[in-house]
């Protein structure tokens, strides 16, 4: 089958900024009280910014953009589209929270997830970065009435499912 | 007081405690504390099993002559090598290996075949350009001529980024062999298609600004424990480099200032005489000093000098060479003062690199050679440069080449500042490990990258008080080990095959040596083991079982359980304290006991018949005809009769006085469960708070887990009664899960809970 890549073309120069901490760290867990998923997300501020600055065309530094600005609505149009959480079937509804930055240069993301139809069982993707790093990997930390399982996701298999129920 | 059940402990008058061990009946010993010999090579007349160079250590010698010449028309660069190879081993060689590093950018090298991808790859247009950018890059070495030094032939093979010379008669030992190599190659363009080394493009003004290194024909490493080095360069795994001296004349344009590892040697032809006499200005400022001002940059960068000049640099015992050239350079440089010698700290920048460089890359040169020489040795060479390239970090023998850029407008960000911070103590500090003490980075990427990012960490903290380290103690850690093992590997690992290169092999050991350091041998006794392995290796090839041996011959703390944890598995750190039970010595008080029972009985609960029956039943028989009592129902059973205290005077006259006294202290016996979840084991630290606000804390080595990794159980007493248990109490574990390090349980709140508390939303 033929896939189509879809592609902007706008030409830009900003480099890599090389490193070799290509990590990203989601911590969720089950809010029975309130049917939600809490996450909070971090990643390398830095990285983020080069997929912003690869967007937009202009150097973007985090802490100044409004979650209300352009910059900001596309940052939440990213999250939406690369990290995905459905349950039964049925994709769960992201709902964006903030966001901070602190001087290690981790940007932390906050967010729940609602309509999570079974909460012992959730598939899990999560391709934030993957379109700047091949070494990306993202971490998934689930904790579910105390217990806590895990997932990494790669490049080549960028989703997975966690079962409390097994 | 929850979650804790109060017994009473019966012990005889002579306290003695019985207990009944069983020990499993493993197939194979699969205990965390068995000895490492395994893992390690056995020791030898090369390396002694005290972790030390052996009485036959040897190392090769490689003494290199270049001239090169930098094309800023074309950015290309021609050189000519002649490279002097003495064979110190006791081995004949009949060929020598030498590495073509740059053969990495050669359209259809291994490098490129075997990078996996998969569509992100191409997804955005920056990466499809990159992609194809690096495909198209004409890269790679152009041998034009191999030749023994009176300009004949030698015969040669070229396997990727090794070529192999045929020697034209046997090195035997102590001989050495000249021989020639003429080359060039296409600058590959760091912004556009990334490396180590290469070029940034000013467009607006039409300057280059060049980071040269891996640009020559370089000898491989052969020595005792892999015979030639053989492991092709793909690129993640750094560089194995025998020691030598250089002398090397760099060819470049004329209003170019060059940067590089060594001395220069002839400073009257290439600097001007205001320049010279600020360079001896720094020579006894310890504060920088400018050598090119930034008015001098910025004339230089208007024009385009058709001349040349050439700068001729010596460096002694270097392992590598490197340069960068600009005419876009600003200099600085100060003195640093050590016991041994004094020596220079200077930094190398374009204006862009304003107002961040010239305000802390010296000064951060001269605060890594202070912190690092106190852990090592005095830093040894005569310079240490930091040199501005965008978006890198990387390592030479004096020199490197560091990112970190203000905004445009001169601004810059926290993060940018600390970035830039770390970069510059990090690539400094190289210097030390692996430039100095030369471990094998193809194979062991932790050796260096490890160690140095340990000492990175001090540095940092005797920079700025609470400045904002990313790694180094334990919690930063967890994140990473926790969870899903299927993409962690152990820290000894080949540096080729790394899952996340940063933690696994970074974060990781520097961690684990900080681990060490304050938690498991403590900071006077580390320190002198470091120290002893930092100065047994210097100048030398140390592998990973030098270190681990050395660590624990000069510190006389047995690690093996500790190195077979950390380095060789991908265990994490999770101990839980699954319960604690807590018991009293009977004193045969009977007023003490009785009245205990009353209070235990007391708070019992009664079956629901009892509780009904009490209302429902309005009078018994009994209670009608009194004359049915007799002493069955009518004592109290908490009245302390004669009898009893006749058996308690008997009781006490039968204990010595000692035991009398045991017994007034009225001691709380806690009996606390451990569970090893994660795997590691570690010592347990555990904190007792007291029901009158006063803790205690006490430190149990790990080896408690020397029968038993898994479950263990330690009885603690106390005159007081413990409120709250709590392990790991100073995060210096790297515990994973911290809600079971309390008894009762503690629940934490998470990230997440703290931002909605702080009614965290966007801004």
């Amino acid at each position: 089958m033929k896939n189509v890549i879809s592609i902007l073309f706008v030409l830009l120069s900003f480099g890599a900024l090389s490193h070799k901490f290509y990590i990203s760290i989601a911590d969720m867990e089950w809010d029975a009280e309130h049917s939600r998923l809490k996450v909070s997300l971090k990643l390398v501020g830095h990285d983020f910014e080069q997929v912003l600055e690869r967007k937009f065309g202009f150097p973007v530094v985090l802490e100044e953009i409004a979650d209300s600005s352009e910059v900001g609505t596309y940052i939440q149009q990213y999250l939406r589209h690369n990290f995905k959480v459905s349950s039964s079937n049925e994709n769960c509804q992201l709902n964006y929270l903030g966001k901070e930055v602190n001087s290690k240069d981790e940007a932390y993301f906050y967010m729940t997830f609602t309509n999570v139809l079974n909460p012992a069982a959730v598939k899990i993707t999560n391709k934030l970065l993957f379109s700047l790093s091949d070494q990306q990997q993202n971490i998934v930390h689930y904790t579910y009435l105390g217990r806590t399982k895990s997932l990494t996701l790669l490049p080549s298999v960028s989703y997975g499912e966690l079962n409390f129920d097994e | 007081m929850n979650n804790m059940n109060k017994t009473t402990l019966l012990l005889t008058p002579l306290f003695i405690f019985s207990f009944i061990c069983a020990f499993g009946q493993p197939e194979y010993n699969n205990n965390k504390f068995r000895q490492l010999y395994e893992e390690l090579a056995t020791p030898n007349v090369y390396r002694n099993a005290a972790g030390a160079p052996g009485p036959e250590y040897y190392q090769q010698k490689a003494d290199y002559n270049i001239k090169v010449s930098l094309d800023d028309s074309k950015q290309s660069i021609k050189g000519t090598e002649i490279i002097t190879y003495t064979n110190n081993s006791p081995d004949r060689l009949d060929y020598l290996w030498i590495q073509l590093d740059q053969n990495i950018r050669k359209p259809g090298s291994a490098s490129q075949l075997t990078e996996p991808s998969t569509i992100d790859d191409f997804s955005s247009p920056y990466a499809l350009k990159q992609t194809f950018d690096r495909l198209a890059f004409e890269g790679g070495f152009n041998l034009d001529a191999v030749t023994d030094v009176s300009g004949n032939k030698l015969k040669f093979t070229v396997v990727e980024t090794m070529m192999r010379i045929d020697l034209p008669k046997p090195l035997n030992n102590g001989e050495k062999f000249s021989f020639k190599i003429d080359w060039w190659y296409n600058i590959n363009d760091r912004m556009k298609i990334g490396g180590r080394s290469g070029y940034e493009y000013f467009e607006e003004e039409d300057n280059y600004l060049y980071t040269i290194a891996q640009f020559f024909p370089r000898m491989c490493v052969y020595n005792d424990s892999e015979g030639w080095q053989n492991k092709q360069f793909l690129g993640a795994g750094e560089f194995t480099l025998p020691f030598g001296d250089y002398t090397v004349e760099i060819t470049v344009p004329a209003d170019h200032i060059v940067a590089a590892t060594g001395e220069l040697q002839n400073d009257s032809k290439v600097l001007t005489s205001a320049q010279r006499e600020r360079w001896e200005q720094a020579k006894n400022s310890d504060l920088p000093v400018f050598i090119v001002t930034e008015s001098e940059a910025r004339t230089a960068e208007k024009n385009k000098s058709k001349e040349n000049k050439t700068w001729i640099f010596k460096a002694t015992n270097v392992r590598d060479f490197a340069f960068a050239s600009s005419r876009k350079f600003i200099w600085d440089a100060q003195r640093v003062v050590q016991e041994t010698k004094t020596v220079m700290a200077m930094s190398y920048y374009p204006k862009e690199g304003m107002p961040l460089w010239d305000k802390y890359s010296t000064r951060l040169v001269a605060q890594t050679l202070k912190t690092y020489s106190k852990h090592t040795f005095d830093y040894p060479y005569p310079v240490a440069i930091s040199v501005h390239a965008n978006y890198i970090g990387m390592e030479y023998p004096m020199i490197c080449f560091n990112g970190g850029r203000p905004n445009a407008d001169g601004t810059y960000s926290e993060r940018t500042k600390y970035g830039m911070h770390g970069v510059i103590i990090h690539e400094v500090g190289h210097n030390y490990f692996p430039m100095i003490v030369n471990s094998d980075e193809r194979q062991w990427t932790w050796m260096d990258e490890g160690l140095n990012t340990f000492l990175q960490y001090l540095t940092e903290q005797e920079w700025q008080r609470d400045y904002p380290s990313r790694r180094g103690p334990a919690p930063f850690i967890v994140d990473y080990m926790k969870g899903d093992k299927s993409t962690i590997s152990p820290i000894m690992t080949n540096s080729e095959s790394l899952w996340q290169f940063g933690n696994n092999a970074y974060g990781k050991p520097a961690t684990a040596l900080n681990i060490l350091r304050e938690t498991i041998i403590g900071r006077e006794l580390f320190d002198f083991a470091f120290k002893t392995y930092a100065q047994r290796w210097m100048f030398k090839h140390p592998t990973p079982a030098d270190f681990f041996r050395t660590m624990e011959d000069a510190s006389a703390v047995d690690l093996d359980w500790f190195w077979r944890g950390w380095f060789f598995t991908n265990d994490h750190v999770d101990i839980a304290i699954n319960s604690v039970k807590w018991f009293q010595i009977d004193t045969h008080n009977p007023t003490v006991e009785k009245g205990f029972q009353k209070e235990i009985d007391g708070m019992s609960n009664k079956n629901i018949s009892g509780v009904r029956n009490q209302t429902d039943i309005k009078v018994t028989t009994n209670e009608k005809f009194p004359e049915l009592d007799d002493k069955y129902n009518t004592a109290d059973p908490y009245e302390v009769s004669e009898k009893d205290i006749l058996d308690y005077e008997d009781f006490l006259n039968s204990l010595s006085d000692n035991d009398r006294a045991l017994l007034d202290k009225g001691y709380n016996f806690y009996q606390m469960d451990f569970e090893n979840i994660g795997g590691l084991v570690m010592p347990l630290i555990i904190r007792f708070t007291f029901t009158d606000g006063t803790n205690q804390v006490i430190k149990i080595p790990a080896e408690i887990w020397r029968f038993d990794g898994k479950y263990v159980s330690k009885v603690f007493f106390f005159e007081k009664e413990v409120a709250q248990f709590e392990l790991d109490p100073f995060l210096e574990t790297a515990d994973c899960e911290l809600e079971d390090n309390f008894w009762p349980r503690k629940s934490l709140p998470s990230k997440f809970d703290i931002f909605e508390q702080k009614g965290g939303s966007g801004w």
